[in-house]
């Protein structure tokens, strides 16, 4: 008997996970859109700044949701409904087997391939020579002594940018301005763009605002963080900037282009920003699907949310391909004009 | 219901402790393990899928007896790759349609490639003999640390537990032990992932700290530890061992989104 008892024991506690762990959801249509509305319901930090009513979201969908019957109309029924929150943290990343693109919301959803900006063509046609400080930093110097700097990301902590930074700046601190390029690349730490930014910076000065949902309600949420731009580094570079931004320019580098824009020797020339701010967490469906969402309020130090809306510089100038094609960056070209002035 | 069920089938398995012998030990011994763990989690705050992970285990233990007590000390490492256990390994692709030199290209995503979980625990127990058993307390940190999806997750606890344990067979060079935990306090740290992980500090690790720690007890958090070791005095002196050691935990700190996770490990032990 009490073998018995030892073998049932053994085998409970190897196997049932329905009695150990609780069940998983069901990977049904309707099921796959429950979880998804829900999550968003529970994390989602920008229904008050975008003014959407979820609940209502959820009275248009879900009995649609009840007659979903393949994946292709469940892929149809959730890029309809994410595409309305026109955020560029939103994405939905199907399984390479469902066949299913992957889709972004926002205005990275609207766009396809990057075809405004070339790191190449700067280097070939712009740059008399480059360097390349790990882990993100192309520079070199431009006609008429003016420095530039491309970023290529901001995914490290400020304790591995400080030694790479100070090779860029002290390579540049002759030039007569500096043309800061965060166009292409990819999103990051939000501590990497308030260290880089503080290289330029003279004083210390708020420059944004963030806090994130913490509760069941669109505006339950903690108490803001203020972000402060301050000086980093042995020198604060305070000559002329220009930053170079465009539609890809999302994120961690949005939250840059924040601190950059209180400093008063900078001017933003190129294309409007993405408009995709807060912080992100990736999910999961229960058919295995990802997805992401924003979770916070993300603004400027006077509570002004871009969210949805981009930055927008103050020289608009949009990059044709053909002219990429020619070899020509106009926006470079045209900050080379304004630092020059 | 299940909750219930999970009790009563644990009551008959310290149940047969009962009426057993004990065996002489060494003063002190030191003993190294290797082997293999297939652990279960289930975060609901993170998925609505349950992840499976096999790993291998490697642990190392000292134990010191004295005429009425003994301690140990123990480091458990168990490292292996965590998948979707309905979905297994999956891939994603995010096609460029048109850049702006050259053809097409795609980028796929594989989740969770190669290593991507690890249960890393470091305990102290001590024990006072009473009659055939021995009855006292255990204090370990146990991290959990891994890929759920495409995101890190981990989970730690520094816990508290009384321990109890005793040799339910013992036959000439042949020992059988049983042995159980239950965490009664406990430091637990569960990422939030609703707080900004950037946030207030310029680690990650901090910043869940301050924000997704708290004390617990056994009203929100539930933790049984059970184990069993056969152990086989070689000619030698030496001490050959295999034991099962079964953790199951329940943690209820965000309603509705518990965090469960279980894991049996099989371990074969060779006493220095």
């Amino acid at each position: 008997m009490k073998k018995l008892v030892v073998l049932l024991l053994l085998s409970a506690l190897w196997s049932c996970d329905d009695i150990l762990l609780g069940e998983e959801s069901a990977n049904t249509p309707l099921a796959n859109f429950e979880s998804v509305w829900n999550e968003f319901d529970a994390k989602y930090g920008l229904f008050e700044s975008k003014g959407i009513d979820w609940d209502s979201v959820y009275t248009v969908y879900r009995p649609q949701a009840e007659r979903l019957s393949s994946d292709a109309e469940l892929y149809s029924l959730l890029t309809e409904m994410l595409v309305g929150l026109n955020d560029s943290h939103v994405a939905l990343l199907p399984t390479e087997e469902s066949g299913f693109e992957f889709f972004q919301s926002g205005a990275l959803g609207k766009l396809d391939s990057m075809t405004d900006f070339s790191l190449e063509i700067i280097k070939e046609n712009y740059l008399t020579n480059h360097e390349f400080a790990d882990p993100f930093f192309t520079y070199g110097i431009l006609e008429s002594n003016i420095g530039y700097i491309h970023i290529e990301g901001f995914s490290d902590l400020p304790k591995f940018l400080d030694e790479p930074m100070s090779d860029v700046l002290n390579a540049l601190e002759g030039t007569d301005g500096i043309i800061v390029d965060v166009r292409g690349g990819y999103g990051g730490e939000d501590l990497a763009g308030q260290f880089l930014g503080g290289r330029f910076a003279s004083s210390s000065q708020p420059y944004m605002k963030s806090r994130v949902r913490n509760g069941p309600n669109p505006n339950d949420f903690t108490s803001f963080e203020t972000w402060n731009l301050i000086p980093t580094g042995d020198f604060q570079y305070t000559k002329p900037i220009v930053v170079l931004t465009h539609r890809f320019t999302i994120s961690a580098r949005e939250t840059f282009c924040l601190a950059m824009k209180v400093l008063p020797q900078v001017t933003f020339i190129g294309d409007t920003t993405a408009g995709a701010f807060s912080n992100q967490i990736n999910r999961e469906m229960p058919n295995g699907w990802g997805y992401s969402l924003s979770i916070g309020q993300w603004v400027d130090a006077n509570n002004q949310s871009y969210e949805g809306v981009g930055l927008v510089p103050d020289i608009l100038i949009e990059n044709e391909k053909e002219d990429l094609l020619n070899g020509v960056d106009e926006a470079l070209e045209r900050a080379l004009d304004q630092l020059a002035l | 219901m299940k909750k219930i069920m999970l009790l009563i089938f644990l009551i008959p398995f310290f149940r047969l402790a009962q009426g057993q012998g004990l065996q002489n030990t060494p003063d002190h011994q030191w003993t190294i393990g290797l082997g293999y763990q297939n652990a279960k989690t289930f975060d609901r705050n993170i998925s609505p899928l349950i992840y499976s992970s096999n790993n291998g285990v490697l642990s190392t233990s000292f134990l010191k007896n004295k005429l009425e007590t003994q301690w140990t000390l123990g480091l458990t490492l168990s490292a292996g790759s965590n998948q979707s256990k309905r979905h297994g390994k999956r891939t994603a692709v995010i096609r460029d349609p048109d850049p702006l030199f050259g053809e097409s290209e795609e980028t796929i995503y594989e989740i969770n490639p190669a290593l991507s979980y690890v249960d890393l625990e470091l305990s102290y127990g001590f024990q006072w003999k009473l009659d055939n058993s021995f009855v006292g307390f255990e204090v370990y940190d146990r991290l959990l640390y891994g890929a759920l999806g495409a995101d890190t997750w981990f989970f730690n606890q520094l816990s508290v537990a009384p321990s109890y344990r005793r040799t339910v067979y013992s036959n000439g060079p042949v020992e059988l032990t049983i042995e159980g935990s239950l965490p009664v306090f406990s430091y637990l740290l569960r990422q939030p992932y609703t707080l900004d992980p950037s946030l207030p500090e310029e680690s990650y690790f901090k910043a869940y700290l301050s924000t997704g720690s708290s004390v617990a007890t056994i009203n929100q958090f539930q933790q049984v530890n059970l184990g069993s070791t056969l152990t086989y005095e070689l000619k030698n002196g030496k001490n050959l061992g295999v034991s099962w050691q079964f953790m199951w935990m329940n943690y209820n700190n965000i309603p509705d989104r518990q965090l469960r996770s279980y894991s049996n490990s099989i371990i074969i032990s060779y006493q220095l």
